[in-house]
């Protein structure tokens, strides 16, 4: 199954602490009068404390956020503090993702005990009386290791919520790697997770792997006696209905092209590849991918089955699915990432400044010298993305935009190549993001796009250029992250911060 | 606030209190009290209680009346407000909110009734409580 991360949602807990008064009388517990003091108020006044938390949970709880039932955990003014009561809130904080508390003055200690009992982390709600300092502080003094949030305010919680559910995402992240011959880094990507057991215990995602000579096997109907790489056994190879399924995706794509220039068979071929992609990563429960690009090209096997794995990146990509070339993990966690936080569709490529000195651009590759000489009207912090893996849905998750369909080999033609138009999207605003080869830091950038580059081109050549804010900071940051950035349209950055901060990773802003 | 002043506005509290006391005493007493005519005795009720007989206004909204309420008595003596409502303390809640809440411990002392609390607090209307008095009345 491929769980996608919109299909994630973080589960909060709702926990309402209550304290009430048996008896009338006053005095330094006392802060309140008239019949408020009576007994039977608390147990009116704690429902009306606790409907206001709730509706605020329903208004500021972003997208992707499931309320769970909320529990009630009372005490009275003998000060009781019953096991009974730490059960019920067990059961509950089990199936929880984090635990939303209200406390209040009388039973703060119990929202602490809460969280040196378990292991959920904490958000204390901002309006609950003097409880977030009191709560956040001796609980860390308690549990140095605790998590707990204490946000000011009710419009600071969405934020944290976000985050929160993004770092679930990245927890459910299962990336699977095609791999030729390292099964952690290839010859493209050095910048790449090298130590993949390192960044599942930072962030969670786990990594499958799975040999790219029997993919590429399978990319054809089942051979008596099992294929190469695989004898005798059964494998997931093209069936009739994925050849129907493949006729019918050409069908559309050739279909809704603003061009094509790309032969139907060739077409066809990577369509066989994305489909035998989206069956192993079903059958591995994965949703994302990534594959070589180089150490693949070199087994002379794509010259020889006439496909790459461009197309098979754009329509994962465009479904919400991170998918990315090169073998580069760190790059499908980076767009996960951007999923998580924007509900957008990402695009990811090789990451360049374009320096303007002694009055022209650095001869860097990707970029078409008409599109430089156009840039040099106003050529100061530009920076471009280019690679051969944009789609439909970049704008928004849900409508496809125009596009065309080229190739990627420049002699033989063949490698169907989605192609996307970043000359539309002048002046759009746009979120950069990419962690470092260690996990410890992550590069959040904003930039304005300035235009686009190779929409009538083959091979990796879909470019988008944006300005930045400075030039040589982004780069300097960018030195510590690497090359394939991904992007998606919109400012995320407060978003990406937010997920750093919970992640426990630096985040360098440019 | 003028000694006089002081003494009627006072006197305007006692006055709507008794008002919604003898309401409901009547209200209980009435054998052929039906689930609409509570409604409408509430609302007298509430009324008298938010000190709002003289005038009232177009809603049946529970918390637009408290919001009103609390506007008018703040205008009528604003050191008297917390003779019939209550401050808000160390307790987190709004004057609003702690208006209803010790208007529906009022009503269910004062209709002897018993609705549950988590319910009770959601109720939008007059007749939303109404409902939920009329329901959970005590034999």
């Amino acid at each position: 199954m491929i769980r996608k991360a919109s299909e994630i949602q973080l589960k909060v807990l709702p926990v309402l602490f209550g304290m009430e008064h048996l008896y009338y009388y006053e005095g330094p517990c006392r802060l309140v009068d008239g019949e408020a003091l009576q007994p039977g108020f608390d147990k009116i006044g704690n429902e009306m404390f606790w409907k206001g938390f709730l509706d605020n949970i329903q208004r500021y709880m972003p997208a992707g956020v499931e309320v769970l039932e909320p529990v009630r955990a009372c005490r009275t003014d003998d000060w009781d503090n019953k096991e009974a009561m730490w059960e019920t809130l067990a059961q509950a904080a089990a199936g929880a993702d984090v635990a939303f508390l209200f406390s209040n003055l009388g039973v703060d200690d119990l929202a602490i005990e809460f969280g040196l009992r378990f292991a959920v982390p904490i958000v204390v709600c901002p309006t609950s009386s003097y409880s977030p300092t009191q709560v956040f502080s001796a609980l860390k003094a308690k549990r140095p290791d605790a998590e707990v949030y204490a946000p000011m305010s009710w419009t600071r919680v969405p934020l944290l919520f976000t985050a929160l559910r993004a770092r679930k995402v990245l927890r459910n992240t299962r990336i699977l790697l095609a791999s030729r011959g390292s099964s952690t880094v290839s010859y493209a990507s050095p910048d790449t997770f090298a130590d993949q057991d390192r960044i599942t215990r930072k962030f969670g995602v786990l990594f499958r792997h799975v040999s790219i000579h029997e993919v590429m096997d399978q990319m054809s109907p089942a051979v008596p006696g099992g294929n190469p790489t695989t004898p005798g056994r059964r494998t997931l190879d093209l069936t009739e209905e994925d050849r129907a399924e493949m006729e019918r995706l050409a069908d559309e794509l050739l279909g809704g092209a603003q061009y094509a220039d790309v032969e139907r068979q060739y077409l066809l071929n990577s369509l066989a590849a994305y489909l035998t992609v989206k069956k192993h990563m079903d059958f591995a429960d994965c949703n994302a991918f990534t594959a070589p690009c180089p150490d693949a090209c070199s087994t002379r096997r794509m010259n020889e089955q006439k496909f790459t794995f461009c197309l098979t990146h754009s329509l994962l990509n465009e479904q919400g699915i991170p998918s990315a070339c090169e073998f580069d993990a760190n790059s499908a966690l980076s767009m996960q990432a951007l999923i998580a936080v924007s509900g957008q569709s990402p695009y990811m490529g090789n990451t360049s400044p374009l320096p303007y000195e002694n009055g022209g651009f650095m001869p860097l590759a990707g970029l078409s010298e008409e599109r430089k000489a156009a840039l040099l009207a106003d050529p100061e912090n530009l920076y471009y993305m280019h690679h051969s893996v944009p789609h439909r849905c970049l704008r928004r998750p849900d409508a496809k935009e125009p596009y065309a369909l080229n190739h990627f080999a420049y002699e033989q033609k063949f490698g169907a190549v989605l192609r996307y138009d970043f000359e539309r999207d002048r002046g759009q605003v746009v979120t950069v993001c990419r962690f470092s080869p260690d996990g410890e830091k992550v590069l959040i950038g904003r930039g304005e796009v300035v235009g686009g580059d190779g929409y009538q081109m083959p091979n990796c050549r879909t470019t988008v250029i944006f300005r930045v804010k400075d030039q040589e900071d982004f780069y300097r940051k960018q030195l510590y992250v690497g090359n394939h950035c991904a992007l998606v349209f919109g400012d995320y950055t407060r978003e990406l911060s937010a997920l750093a901060q919970v992640l426990g990773v630096e985040a360098l802003l440019a | 606030m003028d000694a006089p002043r002081l003494e009627a506005a006072r006197a305007r509290i006692r006055r709507g209190q008794a008002a919604a006391a003898a309401l409901a005493a009547a209200a209980r007493e009435d054998p052929g009290l039906t689930r609409a005519g509570l409604t409408e005795v509430l609302r007298r009720y509430i009324l008298e209680k938010f000190l709002l007989a003289d005038d009232p206004p177009g809603t049946d909204e529970l918390r637009e009346l408290a919001r009103q309420s609390l506007a008018r008595s703040l205008r009528m003596a604003p050191e008297l407000a917390a003779l019939y409502d209550t401050s808000a303390g160390c307790s987190s809640a709004g004057s609003v909110d702690t208006k209803l809440a010790l208007l529906l411990l009022a009503a269910q002392r004062d209709f002897r009734a018993h609705p549950d609390p988590a319910r009770a607090v959601r109720a939008r209307t007059v007749d939303e409580l109404a409902g939920l008095l009329w329901a959970s009345r005590e034999p």
